[in-house]
């Protein structure tokens, strides 16, 4: 007897499976590597970097880099590699609370929409408002109520990601919501919340926690996008887009101000997305063979 | 348990006693009923069969019954569902949720989509538990072990951990009969319990349901299309057409002696095991969708036997003989068949 694929593929996470798979793709792995190195630079950034971040010596401005300032010094003298430690800390603390938020609210309203029809056109119309919006335009009205700053950035980056994530959660909602056991589940007594939380939440997770790795790559590309126009973390404090707005001045004869924590977030942000790719091609069902 | 009468309504107060139960579909301005006018008895320990092809409404009738249809657009437009007396159809959601999976269970067609697939058996059976009384989780694991042996499910200690998709069709299909079993309740509905597995399987299956219904007294509404299973576990059986009903008898009853054209078709349109082998009869036509149901009888652009009455009158189900009512104007004492 066939047993439908929605029915192996959610009985427990494929934890073990998942690094297997993973382990066998060349490119998953040298992304993985990638983005452990910069997780692990960001959360050690205390004892590894060099220099203090803020530290300011004018003696030594916009210096290319050398075996002492490994990536160079900014035009206040700061080290950049020091500071892009730190700053990559913050950026990709702005992506995890802006998913980790949005990823939420939009969860809960997907489930609610898809569950309840009489909620459904209402929120949905509303995430649909929500979604005409530019991000940075969020950004910008945000930066102009609470002031800049990285909660203005976090806020920003949370509603926007909300209507998203709802959209993909209200989808599997009413996949999971077409299944017999939620329909077996209520025969047997079960009230609406013990059906949403262990009936069609379970059965949908797998697909939201996909979809938000990928958001993930896109969430720290925004945030650094905000802070390099100059609407999150303020100087001096380190952030990537922040610092690569700085270097814009002497782009022309000191460039690797700016590159090097551009190529900081493009690496990042590229390791994210090649995982968050593999790992949709491992858990999502209808791509699996 | 007491051995009732062969016939219903000589035995006592019924379990559950449906009375006008109709359903309508609401579609934009077009108002169609798809069950219409169902009155019918459940006894302890016995069992009503309903009949019927694809599209008659015996799955909304049941689903209607435990007020799980989806309203909107279906809702129950009037009668009464009165199970030990009380009548459901008012209840709140809140309430209802107190009656279902407690005192009226339900088994679906699909035993392989029916269960969910995060949790293990174990738990899916100490969650029908846990819903209507205060049980431990310890005790409910206990009470799981307990039910699944009870339903054959071989090594059950072991099993009670396992995740749906390790099981087999029929093994989930035991699982589903021991969650619906778990609160000991008054009605199980069975939509089709064995449609979806094999002949050997379906035989344990209906064996299973049989020594179940005559140790607790459940009573039981077996719905299905296979007129096989019905004369094999019914004691009563409704032949449902349209959303209507139109023949209702004690099950040997109907099978000695179908009166209504369509029964009679349904019956001729199986092979004959012993005996002469006829070419089978199907029976022409489908039956026609819940907004589009001929004026009359509903079956009569299909039957043989139609006349100027049936396409102008709907006939009552009337008792044209003893226990056996039907819906036809030709039949009866003395008709043709």
């Amino acid at each position: 007897m066939t047993s439908p694929i929605s029915s192996e593929t959610a009985a427990g996470f494929p934890g073990r499976h998942l690094l297997v798979s993973l382990g066998r793709d060349p490119v998953s792995c040298i992304a993985l590597a990638t983005l452990s190195a910069l997780f692990l630079g960001a959360v050690l950034a205390h004892w590894i970097a060099p220099y203090d971040p803020l530290a300011i010596d004018m003696m030594k401005v916009l210096k290319a880099p050398s075996l002492e300032h490994l990536f160079g010094t900014d035009g206040q003298g700061r080290d950049i590699f020091s500071r892009s430690l730190y700053g990559l800390r913050v950026t990709i603390l702005l992506g995890f609370s802006a998913i980790f938020v949005g990823g939420t609210v939009g969860t809960v309203i997907g489930l609610v929409a898809g569950f309840y029809p009489k909620a459904d056109t209402i929120l949905m119309r509303l995430m649909d408002v929500i979604l005409s919006f530019p991000a940075i335009l969020f950004g910008l009205a945000i930066a102009a109520i609470i002031g800049s700053g990285t909660t203005a950035v976090i806020i920003a980056l949370s509603v926007s990601t909300t209507p998203l994530v709802a959209r993909i959660a209200r989808g599997a909602a009413l996949m999971a919501l077409a299944h017999d056991y939620v329909s077996s589940g209520r025969a047997i007594g079960l009230n609406d919340w013990a059906l949403l939380w262990r009936y069609v939440l379970p059965n949908c997770i797998s697909t939201i926690v996909v979809f938000l790795t990928l958001r993930l790559g896109q969430a720290i590309l925004l945030g650094a996008s905000l802070s390099f126009l100059g609407l999150g973390t303020q100087p001096p404090a380190p952030e990537l887009g922040t610092m690569a707005a700085q270097g814009i001045g002497f782009f022309f004869f000191a460039p690797h101000v700016t590159l090097i924590p551009s190529f900081v977030i493009f690496f990042l942000v590229l390791s994210m997305n090649i995982l968050g790719d593999s790992l949709r091609d491992i858990l999502d069902p209808r791509l699996r063979s | 348990m007491t051995n009732h009468a062969d016939s219903p309504g000589a035995a006592a107060a019924p379990v559950l006693d449906i009375r006008d139960f109709t359903i309508e579909l609401v579609t934009g301005k077009m108002v169609s009923p798809i069950v219409d006018g169902a009155s019918f008895q459940v006894h302890e320990g016995r069992t009503l069969g309903i009949v019927g092809e694809s599209g008659c409404g015996k799955s909304m009738l049941s689903l209607g019954i435990m007020k799980l249809i989806p309203t909107p657009p279906a809702k129950i437009a009037e009668g009464q569902v009165l199970l030990d007396g009380s009548d459901l159809v008012p209840l709140s959601d809140k309430q209802m949720e107190q009656v279902r999976g407690n005192r009226i269970s339900m088994i679906f067609q699909e035993p392989m989509t029916s269960l969910n697939p995060v949790y293990t058996v174990g738990y899916q059976i100490g969650e029908a538990l846990r819903a209507h009384s205060s049980l431990s989780s310890a005790a409910a694991r206990q009470k799981a072990i307990e039910l699944l042996r009870k339903v054959g499910i071989p090594n059950p200690e072991k099993r009670v951990d396992e995740y749906p998709h390790s099981l087999s069709g029929g093994m989930r299909q035991r699982v589903m009969i021991a969650i619906a079993l778990a609160c000991e309740p008054r009605v199980l509905i069975a939509d089709e319990p064995t449609t979806a597995l094999d002949v050997t399987i379906q035989a344990q299956i209906l064996d299973l349901m049989r020594s179940l219904k005559t140790e607790s007294g459940t009573a039981i509404m077996l719905i299905s299309h296979d007129l096989g299973v019905i004369a094999e576990m019914a004691d009563d059986v409704i032949v449902m057409y349209a959303g209507r009903i139109i023949e209702q008898a004690p099950v040997h009853s109907l099978f000695a002696a179908p009166s209504h054209p369509y029964t009679q078709g349904l019956l001729a349109s199986i092979p004959a095991v012993e005996g002469e082998q006829h070419r089978l009869q199907p029976v022409p036509g489908t039956v026609p969708p819940p907004h589009d149901r001929p004026k009359g009888c509903a079956f009569h652009p299909r039957c043989s036997f139609s006349d100027e009455k049936c396409r102008a009158e709907r006939p009552p189900l009337e008792e044209k003989l003893a226990g056996h009512r039907v819906a036809c104007w030709h039949a009866g004492p003395g008709a043709s068949a």
